[in-house]
């Protein structure tokens, strides 16, 4: 019991400090993981088919950098935003 | 008691407060890098247009991609494990990290021995492809080192929930250059 408490103690106090507890954290993880390897491959599709893919290319490409800046970097911590 | 009160009430003013101007700092060093990157991507668009040879080892290049896309989810395991008090799974999360890493610069290193023989560094896209290519894997390199340091100090028992920021220094580095990486893909390859 005691045992419990400590632990819940320490998952509020590390929530408090680092804003998401481990669990969602490995969830946003994985999804953020799943959404970038399926626009790898939209991206290489697209090169492969299309005979100029600059333009087609460009959202994917800006859509996995804005991804990672946010999701992995927390960059919206750094103006204050969010709970990171 | 009333020293117990302060001094607890110390440790958690220390745990609330991260370290805001290391934090400021490392973005404002991984700006100035984006633009050295910036400064390089331009150069390859401006002196071979939206060409590209026909020999680039798309596979390899897809291949490496994917690599670095898994290493950045083992790194940002290894960053919440750590803030979270699991040092285990934050060793281990590290050291798929290093090894991803070092994968990637295998490939490269195969890549080059290719590109050698089918765009040499003298012609037009063989400056460009070797200069962001060298530089890119050179900060690999550097990501791979930072790992190694703060995984033989986590191993010693250093950081932990209220000292994670090392830890998250690096991985936030080994994201810019997976970031980096996001452009210089399509740059080379695919356009």
């Amino acid at each position: 019991m005691a045992d419990t408490s400590e632990r819940q103690r320490f998952d509020e106090l590390t929530t408090e400090i680092h804003g998401r507890p481990l669990g969602q954290r490995l969830r946003i993880g994985l999804l953020v993981m799943v959404a970038l390897a399926v626009l790898t491959l939209v991206e290489y599709a697209i090169a492969v088919e299309v005979e100029h893919p600059l333009l087609p290319l460009l959202p994917f490409a800006a859509l996995k950098f804005v991804l990672i800046l946010e999701y992995f970097m927390h960059f919206s911590a750094v103006l204050g935003k969010g709970d990171h | 008691m009333a020293a117990v009160t302060l001094e607890a009430a110390h440790s958690r003013a220390e745990l609330l407060h991260q370290p805001r101007s290391n934090k400021l700092g490392l973005w404002i060093f991984m700006a100035s890098e984006t633009f050295l990157f910036s400064a390089l991507i331009s150069a390859r668009f401006i002196t071979s247009g939206v060409q590209k040879p026909e020999d680039l080892n798309q596979a390899l290049a897809f291949g490496l991609t994917c690599v670095l896309l898994v290493s950045s989810i083992s790194a940002y395991l290894a960053e919440a494990f750590i803030a979270t008090g699991h040092r285990r799974a934050f060793l281990a999360a590290t050291r798929v990290t290093i090894v991803f890493g070092l994968i990637f610069i295998g490939g490269v290193m195969f890549e080059w021995r290719e590109a050698l023989h089918n765009f040499p560094p003298g012609t037009i896209y063989g400056t460009a492809f070797f200069s962001l290519i060298g530089l890119h894997a050179f900060h690999v390199l550097t990501g791979v080192l930072g790992l190694a340091v703060v995984l033989n100090l986590g191993a010693l028992g250093h950081f932990g929930p209220s000292n994670s920021w090392p830890v998250e220094g690096v991985v936030k580095y080994w994201h810019f250059v997976d970031l980096m990486w996001v452009i210089i893909y399509p740059a080379l390859y695919l356009f």
